[in-house]
């Protein structure tokens, strides 16, 4: 097992080494000019020699390449250029926003999906399940903004019962959580209702398997058999899929921070593009997918500790 | 928004031919929502069809005096803060955010089915190669690929659609990659190479007509995620520019009057969530009834 996990971890430096190349080569293949789009219309020519000279880029695209290299792989993103400040800087300080979300959007997505699907495979076939069924299938078909908007109108909006926006600061914890209900509860919608569905699926197909009519028979306690030996394997599918849906939990932050008008690397990215400042799109990009590649080594390592049928060699 | 790649399960393509047109129907008939999806789809292609003849104004018509109008008959959903007709916008709203997303996932469509029958066919440094650059690729977010590459074209209507195809290529070339290794084991491909055909004419005739299967449940599956990204991205204000209305611009519009116009915001999204919502259950009916035992989609 040991050994695996080695062979994993390694074989994801090549990967992140692609996702930072491809993001360098999409940047700086970019027909604009930065230095020409950050002074607008009526600079000085030599005020753009200037400028590029001072960010390296007149310099040829390989030296370019290799200094860049470099500097990501010290943790130096370069200098935004809309605020002056480092972009490593910038990354830091919207991280732990980001992580809040994404990590409670996840637990509220696994903590009450699983559960819904649970009981509707459970109630196979009663009012219950064809609701559950229904109402997933609603929220997997809603785009996340509309979720975030129509709890920011409820919520926030008509009863007042939490602030609209922004994310509140970690000098106070307390005023992190009515922040940041919403917001989780917005980017876990589609995953919850993916997780039900697919919980409920595979926990009725194993429920058909012969080992639990064996474990009826022998006059287990209903309870006992669906959790004790129908969900452990029912959870092997489900855990794959989490694996897929990590990636829509971090694509999704781009959309609800800014719903919601919350710091996060996910607002700061759109921001980014926004204002044409590729050195901090290209720190924001880069800390997504690789922070996405971490995490689906997290979930496969995971699946391979749950499933002794996984080869480790 | 979650999409798993499908199963695998190549049955030699029966070609489509009337018959199977009309068995497809016959299976449809037992199929209430589907077959009611089916007609809002048809209603949407009407709506953005004949879009100037079904909208009461035009989509660019202020009257300041009709300011932040509520929904009533005279209009449906309310006017925003130019007192434009929002029921006028999203209905030609409906053309761009229907053809976006159509076309979207026939650029991703076929860029990867292309990279992905290359790879499945090459040599194995070559096709090493394609996939290890497919492997990173899948490795950012859909919607992060697809702001990043918009981050690169900029803004515009032409610059979204190809912005999420080329979010899509790597997807489906992965799965056309997977097939394409299968079937280049079969008798008729090693046939067709030992009677002289060369590896261009062996794709196009003998591998491509084998993956429509898997190709038209994989993207009839896509076309909805492709619309909610597309939307996404014009509601982040990164897509089409104003005043240009689509479904996610019109929220987008209505951003700074949540409060005091939800009307401008939530009734467009619903629209989009009713098309998400039939495009995924007439997806599910064509998946089906292609390959009854993939186990993709909505886990009904």
């Amino acid at each position: 097992m040991r050994l695996y996990v080695i062979r994993r971890i390694i074989l994801i430096i090549p990967l992140i080494w692609g996702v930072v190349t491809s993001v360098f080569l999409v940047i700086h293949l970019l027909p604009g000019d930065p230095a020409a789009v950050l002074l607008g219309p009526f600079a000085t020519s030599d005020r753009e020699v200037a400028l590029r000279h001072m960010w390296g880029l007149d310099q040829p695209l390989v030296v370019q390449y290799l200094h860049y290299l470099g500097n990501v792989a010290a943790g130096n993103f370069g200098t935004s250029f809309l605020t002056g400040q480092s972009a490593a800087y910038q990354i830091v300080t919207s991280l732990p926003y980001t992580v809040i979300l994404g990590l409670s959007a996840l637990a509220i997505a696994v903590g009450v999906g699983i559960p819904l699907g649970v009981t509707a495979a459970v109630r196979n076939e009663t009012v219950a399940d064809r609701l559950s069924l229904f109402l997933s299938l609603l929220l997997i078909s809603a785009p996340n903004f509309l979720v975030g908007i129509v709890l920011l109108i409820v919520f926030a909006g008509r009863l007042g019962w939490v602030p609209s926006i922004g994310a509140g600061t970690l000098a106070q914890p307390a005023s992190i959580v009515p922040h940041t209900i919403l917001p989780a509860v917005a980017l876990s919608a589609g995953l919850l209702a993916y997780l039900t569905r697919i919980t409920r699926t595979t926990l009725l197909s194993v429920l058909r398997d012969d080992y639990i009519r064996t474990a009826r028979a022998k006059g287990l306690a209903g309870a006992s058999v669906v959790f004790r030996h129908a969900l452990r394997n029912a959870m092997l599918p489900v855990l794959s899929i989490l694996g897929l849906a990590v990636g829509e939990v971090v694509g999704g932050t781009a959309v609800i921070e800014t719903v919601f008008a919350r710091p996060g690397i996910g607002s700061l990215l759109v921001n980014s593009v926004t204002g044409r400042d590729y050195v901090q799109v290209q720190a924001c990009v880069i800390i997504l997918a690789v922070s996405l590649v971490v995490m689906n080594l997290v979930t496969d390592l995971c699946y391979a500790a749950v499933d002794p049928r996984i080869q480790y060699q | 928004m979650v999409q798993a790649l499908p199963s695998v399960a190549l049955a030699p393509a029966a070609p489509a031919t009337r018959s199977r047109w009309r068995a497809f129907g016959k299976n449809l008939q037992r199929n209430v929502p589907a077959l009611l999806s089916l007609g809002f789809i048809v209603l949407l292609v009407i709506t953005a069809v004949f879009a100037p003849l079904l909208a009461p104004y035009s989509p660019s018509l202020v009257s300041p005096a009709a300011s932040f109008q509520p929904p009533t008959w005279q209009h449906p959903f309310g006017t925003d803060l130019f007192g434009r007709d929002i029921l006028s916008r999203v209905i030609y709203g409906t053309r761009l955010s229907l053809l976006v997303g159509v076309l979207a996932v026939a650029i991703g469509a076929a860029g990867g089915t292309l990279l992905g029958m290359m790879a499945g066919i090459s040599a194995r440094r070559a096709e090493q190669a394609i996939m290890r650059c497919i492997d990173v690729a899948l490795a950012f977010p859909f919607i992060l690929l697809a702001i990043l590459i918009l981050a690169f074209f900029g803004s515009g209507v032409q610059n979204v659609m190809l912005a999420v195809g080329i979010a899509y290529v790597p997807r489906f070339a992965r799965i056309t990659h997977a097939c394409t290794l299968s079937l280049r084991e079969m008798e008729f491909v090693s046939a067709a190479r030992a009677s002289g055909a060369g590896l261009g004419r062996v794709m196009l005739r003998h591998i491509l007509p084998n993956l429509f299967q898997v190709l038209t449940v994989y993207g009839t599956f896509s076309i909805p995620i492709a619309i909610l990204i597309e939307a996404g991205l014009d509601y982040l204000g990164l897509g089409v520019l104003p005043p240009t209305p689509t479904w996610g611009a019109i929220i987008n519009e209505g951003r700074q009057s949540l409060m005091i116009a939800p009307w401008e915001s939530v009734l467009p999204g619903v629209v989009i969530m009713l098309a998400v919502l039939a495009f995924n259950l007439f997806g599910e009916a064509v998946a089906s009834f292609l390959d009854p035992k993939a186990n993709i989609g909505l886990q009904r």
